[in-house]
């Protein structure tokens, strides 16, 4: 384990990782049929990016190994607040998913009130009354103002049978 | 030329353009002050407004928007030593001291007057390079073009500081890998593995909300930064007066003018940028400066604060050279410019000179407006702007990363790319945490696109042949640059690495 407690060391790892999985997909792109012998295809650059790539993953790894007491990650992340960084992503992410589902201004007022909470606000109302006037002003901004579509959400044509 | 120059200050003073500057100089300003948010976020941030503007008054705003950004890194340097932007770390040096001594007022009247005239200086620069080296520019063709792309993306890395040279060749080569997802010019579809939300690639603005603004946000977070500091600061801070004594201004005078120069010229070096422009106006000055007053760097000396303040923004001014007249960008925020012009269907480069006058000459003057209302404006409102510093990091966080994933909804209306945006935050966190920097990526995903197209007509023309990289005098040229950029830190890492190595043997 000690051995991958380094910054360049993990880094290097997953980039040389990512590079030869790349490459390996770069070989089974397809080549236009009517591109005959051309010196340059779909396959060009990506090959020989990877080849880069790879050549310098290794380098890196190389002289990471030499840097054996550097960069250790267990002292990196000392202190870290992982709780809320990781809630806030999955909240992203359900923000993302729902969306749809929920239309923008649901969605969004559920997101910032949760993110709100998430980061350790504890007024309530005052944080869900923040959430609700600022999604309700980007909305009217963006839909009376500038015209745009905003979807209103499965939900909302769901329930009133409305296509917005 | 002069109709040229006269239609881009028709453009650049039209009122709408000056409320853009304006604006932008301000809400610049304002994301530049919060510590973790510089430059790129800031402009990231706004491009989603920029699109339902014409091309010259969205360039105008990010423009304003770029200016507003380092002097609000300025401020929050010299108030709470916590520099918003990397290129005011060496602002915070005698910035802070100053302000600690109750001199804030006068810190920040340095820093607004140097930032203004070293934009000044570098202003009047760039109008006299810029349409000449355009027109050098223009004998260049496709095989001169992928060199020059190539040295664009080993020039940042190459730059990018002790140790980072082989992470930041790294982080271009992922840009590069990265814009290739999607359909290439013959029309075969890449590493989109069946998904039609791929086909046309990852959008260069969503890579760079998800690399820097979404990014920053999230790493704010997770070092628990407490604002509650920042805030107090602010309260308890009364900045003083905000006027300069005329020996005051004879001081620094001088420093100002080199610093300006040097700023410009090492602005235009492709991924050199303010910061080590700043570092070194700063080392100039302390190595120029009498003995008795070298004892004053580094605790309020006024020289040493105008010296990176005034470089800084002369060389975030030379930084547009390579943009404007190559194409290429010299920095990650100049990287950002270029995916907003080539959004706007605006190719930069030599023809843009020609075929756009009113956006290439009205950016160059509103950068001047821009230096202009910073010091008119901004600097009287900075008391007021600090207290926005006040709202609690619990909302300011949230909103942010909202913005953020609305700016890219509302240009492609498509949720997966927010989901995309998410996952790849994530990755620009973990590479944030494991010291591999992320500017190189933007950059490597912005020019892989026109490597690759310049490289397949460069071969095409010379009948797939790779011998147009040294039988074109111009492009043997820019290739042996490019080797020497690369090659030169490269030696000096494995020179490092060994050292380190027999020394760990000794010590052993």
């Amino acid at each position: 384990m000690h051995l991958l407690d380094n910054k360049d060391r993990i880094g290097s790892l997953l980039l040389l990782v990512f590079s030869f999985t790349y490459l390996q997909y770069a070989f089974e792109l397809p080549i236009d049929p009517t591109a005959g012998d051309e010196s340059f295809n779909a396959r060009t650059l990506p090959i020989g990016l990877a080849i880069a790539a790879i050549a310098f993953a290794l380098i890196e790894l190389f002289f990471s190994a030499r840097r054996v007491d550097e960069n250790r990650i267990s002292e990196a992340v000392q202190g870290f607040s992982w709780i809320p960084t990781l809630s806030l992503v999955l909240l992203m992410v359900v923000y993302s998913l729902l969306f749809s589902k929920l239309g923008f201004v649901l969605s969004s007022y559920l997101f910032l009130h949760a993110s709100f909470l998430t980061l350790g606000e504890r007024r309530i109302f005052l944080s869900g009354f923040i959430a609700a006037s600022l999604v309700v002003f980007l909305w009217l901004m963006l839909t009376r103002v500038f015209g745009i579509f905003l979807d209103s959400g499965d939900l909302y044509r769901f329930l009133f049978g409305l296509v917005s | 030329m002069i109709e040229g120059i006269l239609t881009g200050l028709y453009t650049a003073f039209s009122p709408i353009n000056l409320m853009m500057v304006l604006m932008g100089c301000f809400a610049g300003t304002f994301i530049g002050m919060l510590p973790g948010l510089g430059p790129v976020s800031a402009i990231a941030l706004m491009i989603p407004i920029t699109y339902g503007l014409d091309p010259a008054s969205g360039l105008i705003l990010i423009a304003g928007v770029y200016y507003g950004a380092i002097f609000g890194g300025s401020t929050s340097a010299i108030l709470i030593n916590a520099p918003g932007v990397s290129g005011a770390v060496a602002t915070a040096f005698d910035g802070y001291p100053l302000a600690q001594s109750g001199q804030a007022g006068k810190a920040l009247a340095i820093a607004a007057y140097s930032s203004f005239s070293g934009g000044t200086i570098g202003a009047l620069l760039l109008f006299a390079f810029v349409p000449f080296l355009a027109q050098v520019s223009l004998s260049f063709q496709s095989a001169d073009y992928f060199a020059l792309m190539l040295f664009g993306c080993t020039a940042i890395a190459a730059f990018s500081g002790k140790g980072q040279v082989v992470k930041a060749i790294l982080m271009t080569l992922l840009g590069l890998m990265l814009a290739t997802v999607g359909e290439d010019p013959s029309g075969i579809q890449r590493f989109t593995f069946g998904n039609p939300d791929l086909y046309d690639g990852i959008s260069f603005l969503l890579l760079s909300m998800a690399t820097f603004a979404l990014a920053e946000a999230l790493i704010v977070v997770l070092k628990g930064t407490s604002d509650s500091h920042a805030a107090s600061a602010m309260e308890s801070k009364n900045l003083g007066s905000l006027k300069l004594s005329r020996q005051e201004a004879k001081d620094i005078a001088p420093t100002v003018g080199r610093s300006s120069i040097l700023g410009f010229f090492v602005g235009i070096l492709p991924g050199a940028g303010a910061t080590i422009a700043s570092f070194l106006a700063y080392g100039m000055e302390r190595n120029l400066a009498p003995d008795e007053k070298k004892g004053e760097f580094g605790a309020g000396s006024h020289r040493g604060l105008a010296a990176p303040e005034t470089a800084n923004n002369a060389a975030s001014t030379g930084s547009f050279v390579p943009l404007l007249t190559l194409g290429i960008p010299g920095s990650a925020t100049t990287a950002v410019m270029l995916g907003a012009l080539l959004s706007y269907g605006i190719q930069p480069g030599p023809r843009l000179y020609i075929d756009n006058p009113a956006v290439f000459w009205s950016v160059i003057i509103s950068m001047y407006v821009g230096n202009v209302f910073l010091l008119v404006l901004n600097l009287p409102l900075i008391p007021y702007i600090s207290k926005l510093l006040r709202v609690s990091r619990q909302f300011l966080t949230p909103i942010i990363l909202f913005f953020s994933l609305m700016g890219v909804y509302l240009v492609s209306f498509n949720t997966f790319d927010l989901t995309i945006m998410v996952l790849i935050a994530v990755l620009a966190v973990i590479f944030r945490i494991l010291n591999y920097p992320l500017a190189p990526l933007l950059l490597g995903f912005i020019l892989g696109g026109m490597l690759e197209d310049n490289l397949r007509r460069a071969l095409l023309i010379w009948d797939g042949s790779f011998t147009f990289l040294w039988q074109r005098p111009i492009t043997l040229t820019i290739m042996v640059i490019t080797l020497l950029t690369l090659c030169v830190p490269l030696i000096s890492t494995v020179r490092d690495s060994r050292r380190a190595g027999r020394s760990d043997s000794v010590s052993a």
